[in-house]
């Protein structure tokens, strides 16, 4: 076979048939709605063209806000996992810190190189809590814009959450004595105690960015019903007005010539 | 190529200005060039037109038939079309393709178009009649 040659398997025929299907009714569906306009263009009303045209183009700034409202959801989420990975490491970090008093020298020693590894571990995990190249967990800070001009925002502050930023300094003189260890022990704690206060801080923002993305996802779909009572054909007036034309014309000039033609035609034979 | 048209015992047609009417069996006529053809069931009776959009049907039907005054019946169908797009302006797509056809002298297809207009009007004034 040929390496420019497709193969499709039958899950993937089936799919391509349901998306056909989906397409055709689709076409069906905007035929119907390119018929029941009763505005199509800006000659058959300006005002409630111009009008529903705003409405729609405000919408689809809108569209535009909310995905980028979900994108910083992610980012901001994003950060909320890395700093319940870093909590963990840390408290692993504590667990051989309580180990290590009643280790002897040696014991102590080997603990305290892996209190550094923990420490390197939690670097890197600050470092690859990225999305889409923000991270919040390296200092970096996200504005999200929430109206269509960009003048009502929420900046969410990043903070620093590598070992050296949360303030956790290296395993001294080996944990050879108490006194080195609870440096590292209160190290720790400290550290969690930052990570707490911004972890909520995180959570309130992003409260905050998820209430503005429903809210914006009702006012799109405001602006569409309201762009479409503006256009759309009221059924109940077109029918109304086709009897009143149906009596204007039963006394109008042309139906009657049109009958009289009709009647002197081959049709009326039928 | 021929166009082939079955009629049922005792169907009419209008065939080229003629009405044609069939015998007691089932016949088989082939017509070799193009000429206005209609069917029995394809036309509207002028005793039975009544609303707006059967008028520009009526209209049509003239036009494709009767080529003789075809000035007097275009301008018929134009005003009629006129009027029902001032009633209903949500029919304007399918009254713009009618018009176009029937500019361009595909009056079957106009016909088929205005069909469907029918088809639409029956359902706007069901609207009135049921509320």
């Amino acid at each position: 076979m040929a390496l420019g040659d497709i193969t499709l398997s039958g899950g993937m025929r089936n799919t391509l048939n349901s998306l056909q299907l989906v397409s055709a009714l689709m076409a069906r569906t905007q035929e119907r709605l390119a018929t029941g306009k009763r505005v199509n263009s800006a000659i058959d009303d300006p005002s409630a063209y111009f009008a529903a045209q705003n409405h729609l183009s405000r919408a689809s700034d809108l569209a535009a806000r909310k995905a980028s409202m979900g994108e910083a959801i992610k980012t901001a989420e994003a950060a909320d996992q890395g700093v319940t990975g870093i909590i963990s490491l840390i408290e692993q970090a504590k667990g051989l810190a309580a180990s290590a008093r009643s280790g002897d020298a040696t014991e102590r020693a080997a603990l305290a190189a892996q209190f550094d590894e923990l420490m390197n571990q939690i670097d890197n995990l600050a470092g690859d809590a990225n999305y889409r190249g923000t991270n919040l967990l390296d200092s970096d800070n996200l504005t999200v814009e929430f109206n269509e001009d960009g003048t009502s925002t929420l900046t969410i502050t990043g903070f620093d959450a590598s070992s050296s930023g949360l303030g956790i300094a290296a395993a001294t003189g080996s944990w050879a004595t108490d006194a080195d260890v609870d440096a590292a022990v209160a190290d720790l704690d400290a550290a969690l105690t930052t990570l707490r206060s911004e972890s909520e801080t995180l959570s309130s923002n992003l409260g905050v960015v998820t209430t503005r993305q429903e809210f914006t996802a009702n006012l799109i779909a405001t602006l569409h019903e309201g762009a479409d009572a503006l256009t759309l054909a009221d059924p109940n007036e077109e029918g109304a007005n086709m009897l009143a034309l149906q009596t204007r014309q039963q006394l109008g000039i042309v139906a009657l010539s049109l009958s009289a033609q009709a009647q002197q035609s081959i049709l009326s034979l039928f | 190529m021929a166009l082939r048209l079955s009629l049922r015992p005792h169907e009419k047609i209008i065939l080229a200005g003629a009405v044609v009417r069939n015998g007691d069996n089932r016949a088989e006529i082939f017509i070799e060039n193009e000429v206005p053809v209609m069917r029995e069931s394809d036309i509207l009776s002028p005793h039975a037109v009544h609303t707006p959009c059967e008028r520009i049907y009526l209209a049509l039907q003239l036009l494709y038939v009767d080529p003789a005054r075809a000035e007097e019946h275009r301008a018929a169908v134009a005003a009629l079309i006129d009027d029902v797009q001032q009633a209903a302006p949500s029919c304007r797509g399918l009254l713009a393709g009618i018009a176009d056809h029937a500019a361009a002298g595909r009056l079957y297809q106009a016909l088929k178009s205005a069909r469907t207009l029918i088809a639409r009007e029956r359902e706007l004034m069901n609207h009135v009649s049921d509320s």
